[in-house]
């Protein structure tokens, strides 16, 4: 069946950040130089091919955005200057909009208003709930614990009904969608190890040229996240914060340790996207400033009310945990499940409906 | 006659004769032939070292005789002649060996090819040995110029030529002058107007002094030579005689009949229509559907007749640029509608025009590219629930996706052919062809413009497909050449020519009948033929065919020809 070609589609993706990808005559020098393309997956041209017919079915199709981590080769070595590297960033964001059931994700990307006003609106009613609860504010222990329980409501709210309805639907277009293969069970099986492997390392990204540092620190600020997240959500690490004994303290210092490295390195990122040095810092849509930066404020709260509370300054503890919790509830919210964050699992995800793809029969 | 001394010089032409033949060897060898007193080799024969070469060794060890084996003697013989002349030598008493066409570029194999070009060397210099002094002859030339065709070329070089105030007759085929860029509405890449160009010039020529016009009139027989030329033409009936010194030939080409590309079904489909008609609507200003409605959806399809061994092989040059022109006026003039670019290879090479396919990508033009060879787009009628007139499918290059596009106006980017009458045009003026019936130029980098025969130029489209600058520049180049001809006063003419021994003569006729240039007549009072030593080409075709043997090809003659056979023969190992 041939597909017909849309000229319209265009208007929507540039909303997204897509640069006018006319510029690109399809030379396949981006292709070339990247590392991480090979017979099955050539991108980013195909893609930019997929985005120039207005093919949004391919497009949505397609794992390659989630397979390129963005060294900025593409656009370097780009002849017409047509952003390769930014185009399949901002393929992201549009993937993640279809991704998401609700359209808020879309919603965010296309309207920065709305974007910003959310913010302002999670803020405010974290504040209005802070103080206008049961718990006495007055007790600061119990805003720990109110704290503690909100954190646990937001992540397994927004796990059931965001996170895991969107890595269904990923699955969906890409594999169930794809009418030219056909996967077999064991291929399920056999990739899911490809999809740990990569969940943890993140290794593709030393595929990339000069990279061992951003491999490293994409590494460091990923797992202390996850450590993070477990400690803060799952076991109420703030309690160390309290005790004297050696379990505290071995406490005390990995708290240091994971939030202290998660501050600098997010504060890194923020220093380069400032900057625009590199190719892969030179553009940036809201929701590029707004993941680090929540990261950053994210872990330096956490630090600075752990500090606070171990040294028995328990009003300021307080006062610095509820701006914790405000600005958790709007990562948890608004980042997490509608923009950037979610390519913690979209990426590794990625790698593995490829890992299908490729070892899928094509279907004639 | 005086003792030959030969000097034989063996050139490389870089490595394209000393990559397959043993070209140092060769010069040592030779060395030891009669009458050979000096041989050597050399990298380029036809620099200048190369030519002092030859002078020096003239003067010094008082060389009467020149052998080159190099390249073919239609690029460089001149050259050398020219050179024997420069150290006091007759320019005839010179051979050209073509060790390159004839021995290097043809074979596989370096000692066959190394044998065969000594065979050719050893023939060069025997026949040499047997060569006499020529004499230059010259012959008045006529300062008029007859220019077939009134475009844009004819129209350039006649205004050239006049404005030197020598007199231009330009004949015009059709009623009116112009041509093609009179349909036109801009030109590329810069969007100008192109009324803006043809009308002046056209305005120029018919206010002219110096250029008479004849239109309606056609050219069928141009007879005599370089610089005295004679027709005779018969605009409105009146049979007129023109005589002139030169000849251009500017009589363009002509769009391909697309129907015969039968998957774009012109002709059958309504709204698929031709790069011309759709110029036609452009000049008109408006741009309608057979239905008068305003196109949402156009394609403009590419190379429809081009680039396929199917219909013409060749590139017509012009359409890809005048497609992104298209585009971008379509864009000014509808700028919601959608435009699809499906093209094969976008050849947008030449000033600015690389510029405006850049420019022409950022005003939202789709392209999609399509496999010219083995799968052109097909295109049909649309259902109703398509809201289009017609759909284009085809499987997208670029991305190997089968796509559909929807059009309510699809434009087929015509080819360019030779006209119809190029073949009775080449004849009348004694010219020739390629195999796509566009007139072949003397040498398609050295003389682009020239053709081989003398005084004749070909300018244009006629020569191959090109746009309106390098028709221009062709058209000035050639009236360049010819006003540097009519400044001369007189030109070279042939000395090779054929002479009649009337004392062997029987008066049989026989070589005026095979005489392909109406040189020879037949003298009744003597009973013999007479060669008309200015319209002869010294072709050879009368010498060969007389029965008594008494017609001589000068620098050809029997003994010449016996003796390069002999020399051809002679280091045959048995």
């Amino acid at each position: 069946m041939s597909q017909r070609v849309n000229p319209e589609l265009k208007e929507d993706l540039l909303k997204y950040g897509v640069k006018d990808w006319n510029d690109c005559f399809h030379c396949g020098t981006c292709t070339a130089t990247c590392n991480l393309t090979d017979e099955s997956f050539a991108f980013p041209r195909k893609e930019i091919k997929y985005l120039q017919m207005g093919l949004k079915n391919k497009v949505a199709q397609s794992v390659e955005p989630w397979l390129c981590y963005y060294c900025g080769d593409c656009s370097e070595q780009c002849l017409r200057e047509a952003e390769p590297g930014e185009l399949m960033m901002s393929l992201r964001r549009y993937l993640m909009s279809l991704y998401d059931w609700t359209g808020i994700s879309g919603l965010f990307y296309r309207n920065k208003l709305v974007y910003i006003l959310s913010f302002f609106i999670v803020g405010i009613a974290i504040m209005l709930v802070a103080f206008s609860t049961k718990y006495d504010i007055n007790e600061w222990k119990s805003t720990f614990e109110f704290g503690h329980l909100l954190e646990q409501l937001f992540v397994a709210g927004v796990a059931l009904f965001i996170i895991l309805p969107s890595v269904f639907r990923m699955y969906w277009f890409a594999i169930v969608k794809d009418k030219t293969i056909k996967v077999s069970f064991i291929a399920y099986i056999t990739s899911l190890w490809e999809l740990f492997l990569h969940s943890v390392t993140q290794k593709n990204i030393l595929k990339c040229s000069n990279s061992t540092f951003t491999w490293f620190r994409h590494w460091i600020v990923a797992v202390s996240y996850i450590v993070m997240l477990v400690m803060v959500v799952v076991f109420d690490w703030f309690q160390f914060a309290d005790g004297s004994g050696a379990g505290a303290i071995i406490g005390q210092i990995i708290a240091y340790l994971v939030f202290g490295l998660l501050t600098i390195f997010s504060g890194i990122m923020i220093i380069k996207r400032i900057s625009k040095k590199e190719e892969q810092y030179k553009f940036s849509e809201l929701s590029d400033w707004f993941f680090p930066i929540w990261l950053f404020l994210l872990a330096l709260t956490a630090t600075l009310s752990f500090l606070t509370r171990q040294l028995g300054i328990v009003n300021v503890a307080q006062l610095i945990f509820i701006l914790h919790i405000i600005i958790i509830a709007q990562w948890a919210l608004l980042i997490v499940p509608f923009t950037k964050w979610a390519h913690i699992l979209y990426r590794p995800f990625g790698i593995y409906f490829a890992c299908l793809k490729k070892s899928s029969k094509p279907v004639k | 006659m005086e003792n030959p001394r030969l000097g034989v010089y063996v050139c490389w032409c870089g490595t394209n004769i000393a990559k397959m033949v043993d070209v140092e060897n060769i010069a040592k060898e030779i060395q030891d032939l009669p009458n050979v007193v000096i041989s050597k080799d050399y990298k380029y024969m036809c620099s200048d070292p190369g030519q002092d070469l030859i002078v020096q060794d003239i003067k010094e060890h008082k060389l009467n005789r020149v052998v080159v084996a190099a390249c073919s003697p239609r690029m460089h013989e001149i050259t050398f002649r020219k050179a024997l002349e420069n150290a006091g030598l007759n320019p005839y008493m010179f051979e050209m060996a073509n060790i390159r066409e004839q021995a290097s570029w043809v074979h596989t194999d370096r000692d066959e090819a190394t044998r065969k070009a000594k065979d050719l060397i050893a023939a060069a210099i025997s026949k040499v040995q047997w060569h006499e002094s020529l004499e230059r002859r010259t012959v008045e030339v006529n300062p008029a110029t007859l220019i077939i065709g009134g475009g844009i070329s004819g129209i350039s070089a006649a205004l050239e030529i006049a404005n030197a105030d020598k007199q231009v007759y330009l004949v015009e085929k059709s009623d009116s002058l112009g041509g093609h860029v009179s349909h036109i509405d801009l030109t590329y890449p810069f969007l100008n107007s192109a009324r803006q160009i043809i009308d002046h010039k056209v305005k120029s020529v018919l206010n002219h002094q110096k250029i008479s016009v004849f239109l309606n009139t056609e050219v069928t027989e141009v007879v005599g030579y370089v610089g005295n030329f004679e027709t005779i033409i018969i605009p409105d009936g009146k049979e007129t005689e023109l005589k002139f010194g030169s000849v251009i030939v500017a009589t363009g080409l002509k769009p391909y009949d697309v129907s015969k590309v039968a998957s774009y079904g012109y002709g059958k489909l309504n709204n698929v229509i031709t790069s011309i008609e759709f110029e036609k609507k452009l000049k008109s200003g408006t741009i309608l559907t057979v239905e008068g409605k305003e196109p949402k959806n156009i394609a403009i399809i590419h190379c429809v007749g081009s680039r396929n061994e199917e219909y013409h092989s060749y590139c017509s040059r012009t359409c890809c640029v005048t497609a992104l022109k298209y585009a971008n006026q379509i864009r000014s003039a509808l700028p919601k509608s959608h435009i699809y670019d499906i093209y094969a290879d976008m050849m947008s090479f030449g000033k600015g025009c690389e510029e405006l396919y850049t420019l022409t990508s950022r005003k939202n033009v789709m392209f999609l590219s399509f496999d010219q060879k083995n799968k052109l787009p097909k295109i049909k009628e649309a259902s109703l629930g398509d809201e289009c007139n017609l759909l284009i499918e085809f499987e997208e290059k670029l991305s190997g996706e089968l796509i559909e596009v929807p059009a309510d106006m699809v434009i087929l980017m015509v080819a360019m052919e030779a006209n119809d009458d190029a073949k009775e045009i080449a004849h009348a003026v004694g010219i020739s062809m390629c195999s796509n019936n566009f007139y072949i130029e003397k040498h398609p980098k050295l003389d682009p413009v020239a053709t081989t025969t003398d005084g004749v130029y070909v300018v244009g489209t006629c020569q191959a497909p090109k746009d309106i600058p390098d028709s221009i520049s062709q058209a000035n180049a050639a009236a360049a050449r010819i006003l540097a001809t009519i400044l001369a006063g007189t030109v070279n003419v042939e000395v090779t020519t054929a002479v009649v021994n009337e004392d062997i003569c029987c008066g049989c006729q026989t070589c005026i009948n095979v005489c392909p240039y109406t040189a020879i007549s037949y003298d009744e009072e003597k009973n013999v033929a007479v060669v008309n030593e200015i319209l002869c080409k010294g072709c050879g075709t009368c010498g060969s065919t007389c029965p008594t043997g008494a017609i001589k090809s000068k620098h050809f003659t029997d003994q010449q020809i016996l003796s390069q056979i002999e020399g051809l023969m002679s280091l045959q190992e048995v």
